[in-house]
């Protein structure tokens, strides 16, 4: 088999660092039953060990090892259900028993066989000892080999254990390094002192690589929870009579281990959701022309410093119309909101607390923990949980979740000397207001008040309001257009100050009740910074009670995409926001030239501009001297500014695309809010213009 | 025989108060401070105690003491809690004493307002009269907002 490789198996391999470890433990067990030779907990673990690496070796046909451990594993069977006690030859068989095992062990990972060992004297003594004539003298073992010494280099060493806990303290540390390094770029950028400067920013870097580094140790892959799915998925359409065929992607998406713990739980509830209340039984698949068999897929992807998991079904959907019955007889809704409700805003209902469209309480799901406590536990690590579904056609479920907890790229605003932190997850994009925007750019309905976003109301909040702190004269003002609870409010704020990783320090509970507060941070220059809770914010400011005024997409069963829709002349182009790390507009005179490119300083780089103009053949239409509409495109840890005319909006939606003439560079066209889009291809787009 | 009492001991509005020595981490000079808006009224804000964020109360809002004259700086006594350090806010900062039990007593019934839960005792000085505050009891703002 395997074993006369000497390039040993990944699977040998793990089963070699795992027994080494068991193994360890196994000596200081045996002291410990010395003592108290009756200790049923350390009995069955002893058990349990020699019991594995038995079932294990037997699996890899390493039958010496076999035999040995099976022998120990009948006398361990034995001292555990007390037919017969631990004496001091027991103890010393086993001990020898366990040098055994580790000897073979050892030469399994030096030579990949087992080598020739004599062992029967061992087994004979272990079997005599069972049967329970134990003041035979203990003279068997002698003729056991002699150890191998121990390789140097060996598996043992390349891996190793570490307490979680000593990596969180790592990473409290380094979040600790950022503020500081954050600190002494301030300082070093006030004194413009030269040699200062170099030693700092070679901190910055140092910096952000241990960041990095330490992220790396604590990340893990969202395989790790998908592993148990396939399993989970059989059970379960067995369970139901359903038939259901499970696509899992993107395994290997790496998240901060906290949060892979974290979302374990609600994955699986909502992947038995799907199972119980979302594919239909085969018959009334049949019936409704869909095959037989349904299809589950789980998608885990980045998006903009984020992980996406989508979990889709091609079920019967969520139906409004049931979903509002059932919310008026459970009494969360009334009759006339029910008749004012959108069908995108009554499937958003399965989420209120005490709800569960299931008529019969089955055991699979509906056992009183339901999508409320989901969407609770994901917005718990700063996640967002949406909603798509359309009747008959299936179900999205959407899970946005940050790459990790400890350290959140957030947006610094201002109101007047006060600072807060918007974590970047809910931020959609920023919006300037102008000179007297009270009059001219917020408009009321009824009390409340709005802005008209490209077109569509956006109700607006104002942070000074939320906070009762008071009013400002200030001229000018910026919304920042939040996204929570799958609907857009903006947050009326003084200015925008800066974007920054900042790190999430926690509150005590006298200010977590609030609500409104998610954590605080320390800035650059030292001072405290609360972390605005966006969805305390929307609740406090009761946001959820008026109108959807956007028009939410209700996807269809392929993959709902976040776009971003740039105008250029005329022509309306999409692209993925996938590498969009920004969207900036510049002013013309701070373009500059380096070679042939246009370049403009951005963030203390430099970073060249491309024109859609030049790569597409199009035609402006903005004035010369209007500012740029730039995405910040990031390839390969490279920023490239995309210019186009104007910044039409960000969807998300289904693409359907339709074939047009090839042109390099872009995909199709497809229709995106009612107009003709140009899908762009923006790698194959900067490739035939030679930028990438 | 009798057991004594080290007490860090503060001035506010005038009058002695002290907490055990045993409960206070650090005493600090005037720190900067983040308000909380909403926050219950004692919590004042929020310091940056070497990149650890504390809540500071105001003691004198916590008893009900008239508020600090314009531009007078409050120190920090820095008192460790199940929820971490916290800073509290006072006048002036006094010193380190050992006191003998003897001379303690629970508070007159007559005494009114929050300081009736927060006053654990009086300790008896021929100067002056030491008033011991319950230090988890202090730290507890409840959800009384500004």
């Amino acid at each position: 088999m395997i074993a006369t490789d000497h390039e040993l198996d990944e699977i040998v391999k793990d089963f070699l660092v795992e027994s080494y470890e068991n193994l360890v433990r196994l000596d200081a067990d045996f002291l410990t039953l010395e003592k108290h030779p009756t200790d049923e907990p350390t009995l069955a673990r002893v058990f349990r060990t020699i019991h594995t690496i038995k079932g294990t070796c037997g699996f890899f046909g390493f039958h010496k090892l076999e035999t040995v451990s099976h022998v120990g594993e009948n006398l361990l069977s034995q001292l555990r259900d007390g037919a017969i006690r631990l004496s001091p030859t027991i103890a010393t068989a086993l001990l020898k028993l366990v040098d055994a095992i580790r000897t073979i062990l050892q030469q399994i990972e030096t030579t990949g066989i087992e080598g020739d060992g004599d062992y029967t004297p061992l087994v004979d003594t272990l079997t005599r000892l069972m049967n329970g004539t134990t003041d035979s003298p203990p003279t068997v073992v002698e003729s056991e080999p002699v150890y191998a010494v121990a390789p140097t280099g060996g598996l043992a060493d390349t891996t190793i254990r570490v307490d979680v806990a000593l990596i969180d303290k790592l990473m409290t540390l380094v979040g600790e390094l950022v503020l500081a390094r954050n600190q002494i770029q301030q300082f070093a950028l006030k004194l413009g002192d030269a040699p200062f400067a170099r030693s700092v920013q070679r901190l910055n870097a140092i910096t952000g690589e241990l960041q990095e580094g330490v992220m790396k140790t604590r990340m893990q892959p969202v395989g790790h929870i998908w592993d148990r799915f396939p399993r989970i998925v059989r059970d379960l359409a067995a369970q139901c009579g359903k038939q259901v065929r499970l696509e899992l992607e993107g395994k290997d998406t790496e998240l901060d281990r906290s949060i892979v713990e974290a979302i374990k739980d609600p994955l699986a509830h909502i992947v038995r959701n799907a199972i119980d209340h979302g594919i239909e039984l085969p018959a009334v698949r049949v019936a409704r022309g869909k095959p037989a068999e349904g299809c589950l897929r789980m998608r885990a992807f980045h998006e903009g410093g984020h992980v996406i998991i989508e979990i889709r079904d091609d079920g019967g959907g969520i139906p409004p119309a049931k979903v509002k019955a059932k919310a008026i007889e459970k009494g969360l809704i009334t009759l006339e909101q029910a008749a004012k409700m959108s069908d995108a805003e009554a499937i958003l209902l399965v989420c209120t607390p005490g709800f569960s469209t299931v008529d019969a309480v089955t055991n699979l799901s509906g056992r009183g923990v339901g999508m409320d406590v989901v969407k609770t536990n994901i917005e718990a690590i700063g996640g967002t949980l949406d909603i798509d579904s359309i009747a008959e056609c299936g179900t999205t479920i959407r899970v946005k979740i940050p790459l990790t907890l400890a350290i959140i790229p957030a947006l610094i605003v201002e109101s007047g000397d006060d600072r807060y932190a918007i974590p970047q997850i809910h931020l959609r994009e920023v919006v300037r207001l102008k000179i007297d925007y009270r009059t001219a750019q917020i408009e009321y309905v009824h009390n409340a008040p709005v802005y008209r976003l490209r077109g569509r109301l956006l109700p607006l909040a104002f942070l000074r309001e939320q906070l009762e702190l008071p009013d400002c004269e200030a001229e000018t003002a910026y919304i920042a257009v939040l996204q929570t609870d799958g609907r857009q409010f903006g947050l009326v704020v003084d200015a925008v100050s800066d974007s920054q990783e900042i790190v999430v320090k926690p509150l005590g509970p006298d200010l977590k009740t609030l609500g409104i507060y998610a954590g605080a941070t320390i800035l650059g220059d030292g001072r405290v910074s609360l972390i605005l809770d966006v969805l305390g914010l929307a609740t406090r400011a009761g946001l959820h009670e008026i109108e959807e005024t956007s028009n939410p997409s209700v996807s269809t069963s392929t993959g709902v995409q976040t776009l971003l829709v740039l105008g250029m002349g005329e022509r309306r182009l999409a692209i993925p926001m996938r590498h969009i790390a920004r969207l900036e507009k510049i002013a013309v005179r701070a373009i500059e030239r380096a070679g042939d490119w246009e370049v403009v300083q951005y963030r203390g780089e430099i970073l060249p501009l491309v024109r859609f103009t030049q790569l597409l053949n199009g035609i402006s239409t903005a004035a010369p001297d209007a500012d740029l509409a730039v995405a910040v495109y990031s390839v390969a840890g490279r920023l490239i500014g995309l210019v186009a005319d104007r910044i039409i909006d960000i969807v998300e939606t289904t693409v359907e695309l339709r074939p047009t003439a090839v042109r390099p560079g872009v995909l199709g066209t497809a229709v995106i809010q009612q107009r003709v889009t140009e899908i762009i291809d923006v790698p194959a787009l900067l490739e035939c213009g030679s930028y990438a | 025989m009798s057991t004594t009492c080290q007490l860090c001991t503060f001035v506010l509005d005038r009058r002695w108060f002290a907490v055990p020595v045993d409960d206070v981490q650090e005493v600090l000079r005037f720190q900067e401070m983040t308000r909380v808006p909403l926050a219950p009224k004692a919590i004042v804000g929020l310091i940056n105690l070497r990149g650890r964020i504390v809540p500071a109360i105001d003691l004198r809002t916590r008893l009900e003491l008239p508020p600090r004259a314009e531009g007078c700086r409050p120190m920090n006594v820095v008192v460790r809690t199940i929820d971490g350090p916290k800073a509290l806010l006072v006048d002036e900062i006094g010193d380190v004493l050992e006191l003998a039990n003897d001379a303690f007593e629970p508070p007159p019934h007559t005494v009114r307002g929050p300081a009736r839960d927060l006053i654990r005792g009086t300790y008896k000085r021929t100067d002056a009269l030491i008033h011991v505050l319950d230090v988890s009891k202090t730290v507890t703002c409840g959800t009384h907002t500004n």
